[in-house]
């Protein structure tokens, strides 16, 4: 017997084909390809839920171990203030009170608070620190301000001194909107920190009123120059 | 996984192997399971899926055949007296050649089925049964002559027929 016969005779014998139930079953057995799926709404909001727990937790955390990424002590100078509105009685309600300093005229809030909310305090703190952040990585000209803190668009309307610094008094143009005029007064050798401002409304009479204000309270010099 | 073409010549190889239809059902199920199930140690980039799947039909084969008594049809000897009808004939042709295969040894059996009837290339067969190429070559060669023998008188009432 030659190869060709004995391949001849061996193809005699035949198998069965595998039989549907069988190839029902092997193809049941694929596992699925898991195809994206978004969740469904419930287990959305529970995942918005989550999240925003999260977050809420994970900023109170950051704002608690880290009220300031630049201590106030290691600015060359701390300026104390504290803003608020004029009540229509003319009483003064304070908003915010914080301590910050100036790098070239741009300034750096190092703490600070919102009376009675505790909440807010802590959401202002976390957004300083991203600020802070930011400032330490600027290149320390981040604004076009002049060694007398002029800028343009605005004009030195005066000089004056706040707490024993020589300032100069900053006017903007008044808004187009309801007719307000800011002003700030900047001190040159505080890096053009804006030590005062104040918001002025047209009042009944004519004038302006002062509506809104930023007072100095203390400048602190923590390294001489 | 394809298994519309990997699933028939799997099938055929198991059924050849065990001589048993359920037998060769639960083998090829085997097969896919193991490749299917998390902790499946097939590796894609090592190996083909039809040589691994090859692979285990083996080993479970062999397995249930080394706890499967040997059966009276098994031992059966082929009549040396076949029928005179022709389809009788091919019928009972069929059945020799079956139990002529089945009773190769081991290793001679698994070669001649995945190289003759399955078509295997003899490196995957090599890869299949982890054993060298040559021993592959070896052992299809001592089967298909043992094979030539135990056919001989079964070559020969083919001619007559023809």
């Amino acid at each position: 017997m030659n190869d060709t016969e004995l391949d001849e005779m061996l193809n005699q014998w035949k198998a069965p084909e595998p039989g549907a139930e069988l190839r029902g079953r092997i193809r049941g057995m694929q596992p699925r390809k898991r195809r994206f799926a978004w969740p469904s709404w419930h287990l959305s909001k529970g995942l918005f839920a989550g999240v925003a727990a999260g977050a809420v937790m994970c900023l109170f955390g950051i704002s608690v171990a880290f009220p300031q990424v630049f201590a106030p002590s290691s600015a060359r100078f701390n300026l104390i203030s504290e803003s608020g509105v004029y009540n229509d009685n003319g009483s003064f309600t304070v908003r915010e009170a914080r301590v910050s300093t100036a790098v070239h005229g741009k300034e750096i809030i190092l703490k600070r608070n919102i009376p009675d909310n505790v909440l807010m305090s802590l959401h202002m703190r976390f957004f300083d620190m991203i600020h802070q952040w930011l400032g330490m990585s600027d290149d320390g000209s981040p604004s076009s301000i002049s060694s007398d803190c002029s800028m343009p668009g605005t004009a030195v309307a005066g000089h004056a001194t706040v707490l024993g610094y020589q300032t100069a008094i900053i006017r903007y143009p008044e808004s187009q909107s309801d007719n307000s005029r800011y002003t700030e007064w900047r001190a040159p050798d505080l890096d053009c920190i804006t030590m005062k401002w104040v918001v002025e409304k047209p009042a009944a009479n004519g004038g302006f009123r002062i509506t809104s204000e930023r007072r100095p309270l203390i400048v602190r010099i923590n390294h001489a120059q | 996984m394809d298994t519309d073409s990997l699933l028939p010549p799997l099938f055929r190889f198991a059924y050849r192997m065990t001589g048993s239809v359920a037998d060769a059902e639960d083998i090829v199920q085997e097969c896919f399971l193991a490749a299917l199930r998390p902790n499946s140690t097939y590796d894609a980039s090592r190996t083909p899926m039809r040589t691994y799947l090859f692979g285990v039909a083996r080993n479970q084969a062999l397995k249930l055949l080394a706890k499967r008594p040997v059966t009276a049809e098994d031992d059966e000897c082929v009549s040396d007296a076949p029928s005179p009808e022709r389809a009788a004939f091919h019928t009972q042709l069929e059945a020799a050649v079956a139990r002529a295969v089945r009773r190769l040894p081991e290793g001679q059996r698994e070669v001649l089925i995945l190289a003759h009837y399955e078509e295997l290339p003899l490196a995957e067969i090599a890869r299949v049964m982890e054993i060298e190429v040559t021993a592959v070559k070896s052992r299809l060669q001592r089967a298909r002559t043992q094979l030539k023998e135990t056919l001989a008188a079964y070559a020969t009432g083919t001619e007559r027929r023809r």
